[in-house]
């Protein structure tokens, strides 16, 4: 007859089942031997688990904490929070070029005539469907291509920079509510 | 009304502190709030200096470990993923530092494995420790747990006083989960020899 391995008691003497449940098993049913091993096993566990903790000073954990460099938060943390404020003033800084960019992209609109003609064309409908063609041609001529894409790529830069501030506000935030 | 409402909102807030998880607070950490780790440090240390002073049986040396411990965590912990259980993670830290000390002190504490665990005969002298009441063999266990080599005494410190799972003693102790369970069964065995041998 095999034997269960030390192993296998120990696995048996871990688990939540009685001895009695345990009884079911095959070998157990069989074996004295090992029903002897097994409850051998479950009293050596009872005991391990009545071993105590080993309590530190009480103080330990203050002076623990007063060790810590002075700002309390390690170097690569500290670094992170410099990271998030050189994130907000560069989310500022692209805002108010954005509004600018905006600002111009109307005016030269306004000069190039663009917006006079978009004015026709919705005035008198009839030059649009008449000469469409032509009509397209002439607006796209007027438009500040290189203003527009300029305010465009100012807003794209803008937007992530935002979307990065918030998510470094967002974690921030949790902290001051706690 | 509103002053009833008002005096129970401190108690729902001190109550969500008290249970702010493990991830919350490397989460506040990371985010810049010391006082996270400083809760960090409130939560663990018993745990911490327990498995130190079991290991080095030098309360002196057991403090000096946990502060290290402490301070190599406040430096790792940036870095650390949060789905990560955090208690293994320091003890990992901790087992570590106590190695160190081990092997500048007396040189390697790790028994090397002895792959034969089939079969098993029946010592008569065992007898001895059934006769003893759960409450005489703890307190045997407690007297010569201090003589079996440090690694066996952090391995049943892990797993019994510590509460750590089977997987969570291979994550602290780096080892594979078989591993683990030879080296308790080892820990256990050499311990019960010690217990006969020393029986009252």
């Amino acid at each position: 007859m095999k034997h269960f391995s030390d192993l296998q008691i120990q696995e048996l003497a871990s688990a939540d089942e009685t001895s009695a449940e345990l009884s079911y098993v095959p070998h157990l049913a069989e074996c004295e031997l090992c029903r002897r091993r097994l409850e051998r096993a479950r009293h050596m566990e009872r005991a391990l688990g009545r071993l105590p903790r080993l309590h530190p000073p009480y103080d330990l954990p203050q002076r623990i904490i007063a060790s810590l460099p002075a700002s309390g938060v390690s170097p690569s943390v500290a670094m992170g929070a410099k990271q998030a404020w050189v994130v907000g003033v560069a989310s500022f800084i692209a805002a108010l070029l954005a509004l600018v960019f905006v600002y111009q992209t109307a005016f030269d609109f306004q000069s190039n005539g663009a917006l006079d003609l978009l004015s026709m064309y919705t005035s008198q409908p009839a030059i649009v469907t008449t000469y469409p063609g032509e009509a397209l041609g002439t607006l796209l001529n007027l438009v500040p291509w290189l203003t527009l894409c300029a305010t465009l790529a100012v807003f794209l830069v803008a937007g992530v920079l935002i979307r990065q501030l918030i998510v470094s506000l967002g974690s921030m935030g949790s902290r001051l509510k706690a | 009304m509103f002053a009833v409402q008002s005096q129970r909102r401190p108690l729902v807030l001190q109550q969500a502190q008290v249970e702010a998880s493990d991830a919350d607070l490397v989460t506040r950490y990371r985010a810049g709030d010391p006082g996270a780790f400083a809760e960090l440090v409130r939560r663990y240390t018993g745990a911490v200096f327990n498995l130190n002073y079991r290991f080095t049986a030098d309360r002196a040396e057991a403090e000096n470990l946990t502060q290290e411990t402490f301070l190599r965590a406040w430096n790792a912990l940036p870095r650390l993923a949060l789905d990560r259980p955090l208690k293994p993670y320091l003890l990992r830290i901790a087992l570590n530092l106590c190695r160190d000390w081990a092997d500048k002190k007396n040189g390697a504490v790790v028994e090397p494995l002895d792959a034969d665990d089939e079969g098993y005969e029946l010592a008569s002298d065992e007898d001895v420790l059934d006769r003893l009441s759960e409450a005489e063999l703890a307190q045997q266990v407690r007297a010569h747990l201090e003589h079996l080599p440090p690694i066996y005494r952090a391995v049943i410190t892990l797993r019994y006083t510590e509460g750590l799972s089977y997987a969570e003693l291979a994550d602290t102790l780096d080892l594979p989960l078989n591993t683990v369970r030879t080296h308790l069964r080892r820990a256990k065995a050499q311990l019960r020899e010690l217990l006969i041998v020393h029986k009252p």
